[in-house]
């Protein structure tokens, strides 16, 4: 990538008027913008840093990223979640060099510094003589997350100690968030089957708009509905195709709808036909669904089985069973983690049934996830013909409804969620000057 | 018992055909209750972790129908080379049986507009590969292929391709 490229203003990267909404294709390119991006996105809002189910016992600890920030989530001796940069106060080092792991402590490997599980200073190495003897060790930790959050043991961190609380930035998407996990009988997920890792030289919010895109579906991933067309679902079942019919299962991908909220997040909803749900309630699984209506009452069986994805700003989504966070590399790189997870207290049967159909589609061998990566590096060549400045995100616009609470409602093709991603990028990206025009403190 | 001639013939066999995209005769070298997985923790049940790939009869004939059908991970195709080596036999169960360990280099390329991203560079696979073959008739076929990865716990883009 080119890092000498112009600089253009975000403000000017997002257009949008009458049914006319278009991104520029440097927010694709550019290399400043990402390092903005690192800053004004990943460091103003609330990002995905783990689950509690990672790290159960005391000691335990997993590291994590927040745009390019290395993080450590620890639990600590007072048996509480933590989670501080993955950076030695003294000369800048990382603490930690694996994934996950169990330690009494976190140890500089340069110097030898130690660090509490919660990230406090316990020891210089060679401190008399070298440091005032009462030198504030306190002020010398790890440095801890301004604010983190865990939502139905799922942690979110925020480097912007301003920034609103958790809730108020999920908002009117919230209760999609609640769908997946009361998917589990006792409201509970457990990430117990690791994950499964890729990556594309593509940038990342192409895996951002995409899953959340009801639209790219026919084309893509018209292998994957001819193969269920062919085979039908015995190999295992994804997503809310039970006709084993290509032509049914295209007609059917016109059902549903798009939601944009508030804040970026966005969801994409393809509903089960009322016959897949008679099958569900007369399969082998019977039972669950029964346990599920009688303890869901309020939302149908059918709504709780719907195929759903839920786009989590800036980069997590929630779908198919499974987390996935898009973790950006640099402006033409990027690695997706999957971790497809358990849900707690339903049967054993049924979690198999479920992973076996995730299998079938996601993963780097998978017969869907493979296809859409590989759309995302054909963006970025695209991309490099700059004279066509504009990508256009405009369909559905002229029939998208918008309620009281700025939630907007569109056809399941309609990119709907992609300009509520879109809308919140620019807000970010452009309410306080970046990191380099910023006084060091 | 499996002679060593027997087991080093099996293998290239079995390297050729998907090198050579033979995949319905590769399909044919399998038992009809035959497993084609790739673990990622090697130490874990298939039902205890995710896998890369867990095959049996019906996902494998899925795989290689989906193939023929040019998705965009595989439109330009993969071309590969296998290259098996530090190959040792073992017993089975009974002389019905035999285990096959192996060493696998596995070369790869994507052709078309080879300067795009994704395409044109070349991309090096190794892997531990354990073949539990059952005799059939006169024919060795395979009970379990299963094949770890080097670089199975690092990000690993487009497995679209047989490996």
């Amino acid at each position: 990538m080119d890092q000498t490229a112009p600089y253009i203003e975000p403000a000017d990267c997002i257009r949008e008027s009458d049914n006319d909404f278009r991104v520029h294709g440097t927010v694709y390119t550019n290399p400043h913008l990402f390092h903005l991006e690192m800053d004004q996105i990943f460091g103003q809002t609330w990002v995905f840093v783990g689950h509690e189910s990672e790290i159960p016992k005391i000691g335990d600890y997993k590291t994590s990223y927040i745009g390019l920030r290395p993080v450590i989530m620890s639990r600590g001796h007072d048996g509480e979640i933590h989670v501080m940069l993955n950076r030695c106060r003294h000369r800048g080092s990382v603490l930690c060099r694996e994934t996950k792991g169990q330690t009494k402590n976190f140890k500089c490997v340069y110097h030898g510094w130690v660090y509490d599980l919660n990230g406090d200073l316990l020891g210089i190495a060679k401190h008399k003589g070298g440091y005032p003897e009462d030198i504030d060790k306190s002020a010398l930790g790890l440095m801890k997350l301004p604010q983190i959050h865990s939502y139905r043991g799922l942690i979110f961190g925020c480097m912007d100690p301003n920034a609103e609380g958790f809730l108020d930035y999920l908002g009117e998407a919230k209760p999609f968030l609640d769908i997946h996990l009361d998917r589990s009988l006792i409201g509970e997920i457990n990430l117990k089957y690791g994950s499964h890792r890729t990556e594309y030289m593509g940038n990342w919010k192409f895996q951002s708009e995409n899953a959340v895109d009801g639209y790219h579906g026919d084309t893509v991933h018209e292998s994957f509905f001819k193969l269920v067309g062919e085979f039908g679902n015995k190999s295992g079942q994804h997503g809310a195709y039970t006709q084993g019919d290509f032509e049914k299962i295209i007609e059917h991908r016109t059902t549903g709808r798009t939601v944009g909220f508030e804040n970026g997040h966005g969801i994409w909803e393809s509903p089960m036909t009322e016959e897949a749900v008679l099958a569900m309630k007369n399969g082998p699984h019977a039972d669950y669904v029964e346990k599920l209506e009688k303890l869901r009452g309020e939302r149908s069986a059918h709504q709780m089985l719907n195929s759903m994805n839920l786009m989590i700003f800036p980069n997590l989504a929630v779908a198919h069973g499974q987390l996935r966070i898009i973790r950006p590399i640099a402006i033409d790189r990027t690695e997706i983690a999957i971790y497809f997870y358990d849900l707690k207290n339903v049967p054993e049967s049924y979690n198999e049934f479920r992973m076996s159909g995730y299998q079938r589609f996601f993963g780097p061998a998978g017969f869907g996830s493979p296809d859409d990566v590989e759309i995302f590096s054909i963006n970025q060549t695209g991309l490099q013909a700059e004279e066509v400045e504009w990508l256009i995100l405009s369909r559905g616009m002229q029939r998208e409804e918008m309620d009281s609470k700025g939630v907007r409602t569109g056809d399941p093709t309609d990119e709907t969620p992609q300009r509520a991603f879109h809308r919140a990028w620019k807000k970010l990206m452009t309410t306080r000057p970046g990191r380099y025009r910023r006084d060091i403190t | 018992m499996i002679s060593r001639e027997e087991a080093e013939n099996f293998l290239y066999l079995e390297a050729r055909l998907i090198d050579e995209r033979q995949y319905d005769h590769w399909l044919n070298l399998f038992t009809e209750d035959g497993i084609y997985w790739l673990p990622i923790d090697e130490n874990a049940r298939p039902t205890e972790h995710l896998s890369l790939i867990y095959d049996n009869d019906l996902r494998r004939r899925e795989r290689v129908y989906r193939l023929t059908l040019a998705p965009p991970a595989q439109n330009p195709i993969s071309r590969t080379l296998h290259i098996v080596s530090n190959i040792e036999t073992a017993k089975g169960i009974d002389e019905h049986e035999a285990v096959l360990i192996s060493a696998q280099m596995i070369y790869e390329i994507r052709g078309g507009d080879d300067r795009q991203l994704e395409l044109g560079d070349p991309r090096v696979f190794a892997a531990r590969c354990e073949h539990r073959l059952k005799r059939e008739g006169t024919k060795w076929k395979i009970a379990l292929k299963r094949m770890i990865l080097l670089n199975r716990h690092v990000p690993i883009p487009n497995l679209t391709f047989i490996i």
